[in-house]
């Protein structure tokens, strides 16, 4: 098995905790009216920036800012309160590139994925188990397809994550060690040759100042390349860039 | 008692499952493959997990899919329900050496009841008459052809492994033995991985009939009475019913008495059916015994008020069975017909598709197990189990008026189902007198029974 686990020192573990509260208030709070925001305006795109932090909207092509269904925080999806309801799980099933829950997990992986528009593909788990990323790889970095890009673990033997094209890793929407079912999206491969709005911008001076030396990597990154508008459940790609500072807008988050 | 159980299973039993969970408190996960992402278990599920493609051999016949689920949505039990992995030893034995319970029996007591061939001549030695038959399995054809002829045509080739009439084909001349040796065994390869085959003599006009056990493991068990599962189409089980019109009650009780000592006396344990062929003399010999919780249950759970699964659950649970053969009661008449998504007027060709209405029958004595709604789309890659409709009556008469109009009341829309059929079973005088055999519907031929009545 991958000792990553192991690996982040008690300091580490503390900023992605403060990471996921971060996104969480995000999500939660500053999110929805964001869209709200964007919905009224008629902008096509809106984007802010606070300290290390820059959150980028855009408007999908038929106009809806509608972001991410979010479950109740803590339950594994809602298929148990719910009851029959095909047309929802259908559409569930088309507007989100993953899966559905995953039982048992908490957090950004029982989310639905984010929708993934032509120029993004979605690595899907191969099978039932843990998921082990691959220490090498952060946001930004160029992998072709059927580059192995991380594991699953079944049983204690490793199955390989493959990423279904080339591309540029995105998002990683699955915390190292947490479980996944068979199909579930794990991570979000940006498309190469596709225009991209922002040239230049994954090295952006503005982006989170990283002791590691990496250049592309943090929430930001992770966050921005994520999703036409921001996936609320998107996780930083690089867990040991330093933690972002919250937005002013934000009162201090861990209330979770 | 456990504290969730992986319900590693789909369509009705997964239901019967999960809802035998829930009246027992316990926590319950519903794994399935992509093509049952909707379906009625995992949304009516706590947890839902999908474990593989539609491909059951990458999903529900995959033990590391299933044991990996159970791990990472923190189940201490799995239950295999029916068919796929339900009496595979070697899954059984994997679950145990995951730190799991498997519910069901253990793998080494389904080692020892996997072969059909084994189980028979050591029920033999416990007491129970068994069918003349080949000594062990068929080395070649030259052996069966002189097994054959020591026993007697015309004979029943059978698979040893696994059931549901794959791979069986009774021959009446050498010739035909010959000719149908090479198909079973490739049905029996295809459908069990394994192509092992036996004889046993045909005996005509027979009737089926089996007996309900349960045991703990200390040894206590009971039985739960018989089921009559005669209505057949191909070796395929289409109604069953309870008691069984073929037997006085004096001979049920003898036949019930005596599968509950061998099948205790040979070291069984959990739940388990016991099958007889009953002859037109009312002569009864084993045949084999099916190790799970089968299709037919709610039929005895109709009768004797017990609920199977929940009992089933607690044994695997390790609890004692809590109840002796005088505290069980079997009341009345049940019957059980299987909704099939198939189309009786075109050689029961199996269906799929959307359902766009369903309606369950109700009213006293009326049960429908089943995974339908409407909305739901029939996936073509499973069998073709729609539903379960189980009728009590206190008399047999009473349970026919009933099934009658509860079959009536069923609407299923956008797929063709067997139910015409059984409608017209209901008003055929061999099954209203009790005197259908297993080989009657292929001997007369389905269009009799589908003819308009006169």
């Amino acid at each position: 098995m991958p000792n990553d686990r192991r690996s982040p020192a008690p300091r580490r573990v503390q900023d992605r905790l403060d990471d996921h509260a971060a996104i969480d208030h995000l999500a939660d709070e500053l999110l929805p009216a964001l869209v709200a925001k964007l919905g009224a305006s008629g902008l096509g795109e809106l984007e802010i920036r606070e300290g290390t932090w820059r959150v980028r909207l855009r408007m999908p092509a038929d106009g809806s800012a509608v972001a991410g269904r979010r479950p109740a925080p803590g339950r594994s999806g809602s298929r148990a309160a719910d009851g029959p309801h095909p047309e929802r799980t259908r559409a569930d099933a088309s507007g989100a590139a993953g899966t559905g829950s995953v039982p048992g997990s908490q957090g950004p992986a029982t989310e639905p994925a984010p929708a993934v528009g032509p120029s993004r593909v979605v690595a899907t788990s191969p099978a039932v188990g843990y998921f082990r990323p691959r220490n090498d790889l952060r946001a930004g970095t160029k992998v072709r397809a059927g580059d192995r890009i991380g594991t699953v673990d079944v049983l204690g033997i490793g199955q390989d994550l493959v990423a279904p094209g080339d591309g540029l890793i995105g998002a990683t929407l699955v915390a190292p060690g947490e479980p996944v079912e068979y199909g579930q999206a794990i991570i979000v491969l940006e498309q190469l040759g596709e225009p991209r709005s922002q040239p230049g911008h994954a090295a952006d001076a503005d982006g989170p100042i990283d002791d590691t030396g990496t250049a592309a990597g943090g929430p930001i990154d992770a966050i921005g390349a994520a999703a036409p508008m921001v996936a609320p459940d998107a996780l930083p790609a690089d867990l040991d860039a330093p933690p972002p500072a919250a937005p002013d807008a934000a009162p201090p988050a861990g209330a979770d | 008692m456990f504290d969730r159980v992986l319900i590693a299973n789909r369509g009705e039993i997964a239901v019967r499952i999960l809802r035998a969970c829930r009246t027992m408190g316990v926590g319950a996960v519903v794994a399935y493959s992509e093509a049952d992402r909707d379906s009625l278990a995992a949304q009516l599920a706590d947890e839902a997990i999908c474990i593989g493609p539609a491909d059951a051999k990458r999903s529900y016949l995959s033990p590391s899919a299933i044991i990996s689920a159970a791990i990472v949505t923190g189940c201490d039990a799995i239950h295999p329900g029916y068919g796929f992995l339900s009496e595979d030893g070697g899954f059984a034995e994997a679950v145990a050496a995951h730190g799991l319970t498997f519910i069901g029996p253990s793998a080494e007591v389904l080692e020892r009841f996997a072969s059909k061939e084994a189980s028979r001549s050591l029920m033999a030695r416990h007491g129970l008459p068994t069918i003349p038959g080949s000594e062990g399995m068929l080395r070649d054809d030259e052996h069966a052809l002189s097994e054959a002829a020591r026993v007697g045509y015309p004979v029943l080739i059978k698979p040893s492994a696994g059931g549901g009439g794959k791979g069986m084909r009774m021959v009446r001349t050498p010739r035909e033995l010959e000719a149908s040796l090479r198909v079973c065994r490739s049905e029996a390869r295809a459908a069990f991985g394994d192509d092992s085959l036996y004889l046993e003599k045909w005996l005509e006009d027979n009737r089926h009939v089996e007996v309900q056990v349960v045991v703990d493991r200390y040894g206590r068990g009971v039985h739960l009475g018989e089921r009559d599962c005669s209505v057949q189409r191909r070796h395929q089980k289409i109604v069953e019913e309870a008691p069984t019109p073929a037997l006085p009650p004096a001979s049920r009780a003898e036949l019930c008495d005596r599968a509950i000592a061998a099948v205790v006396a040979a070291g069984y344990e959990n739940i388990g059916t016991l099958e007889f062929l009953v002859d037109r003399d009312e002569r009864f010999y084993f045949i084999e015994i099916n190790c799970r919780i089968q299709v037919e249950h709610p039929v005895t759970e109709m009768l004797t008020g017990i609920d199977l699964v929940a009992t089933q659950i607690r044994i695997a649970a390790g609890e004692p069975l809590g109840f002796g053969q005088e505290d069980v009661e079997v009341r009345g008449h049940a019957f059980e017909f299987r909704i099939n998504a198939e189309d009786p007027a075109h050689e029961f060709r199996p269906q799929a598709g959307l359902v766009e209405r369903f309606y369950a029958p109700g009213g006293p004595g009326v049960r429908l197990d089943s995974h339908l709604y409407a909305g739901y789309e029939v996936p073509p890659f499973y069998d073709s189990l729609l539903g379960k409709l189980v009728v009590w009556g206190p008399d047999r008469p009473a349970a026919i008026a009933r099934s009658k109009a509860a079959l009536d009341e069923l609407v299923v829309d956008g797929i063709v189902t067997n139910r015409s059929f059984h409608r017209a079973l209901l008003e055929n005088a061999a099954f209203v007198e009790g005197r259908v055999t297993t080989n009657l519907i292929d001997r007369v031929g389905t269009a009799a029974f589908l003819a308009p009545r006169s």
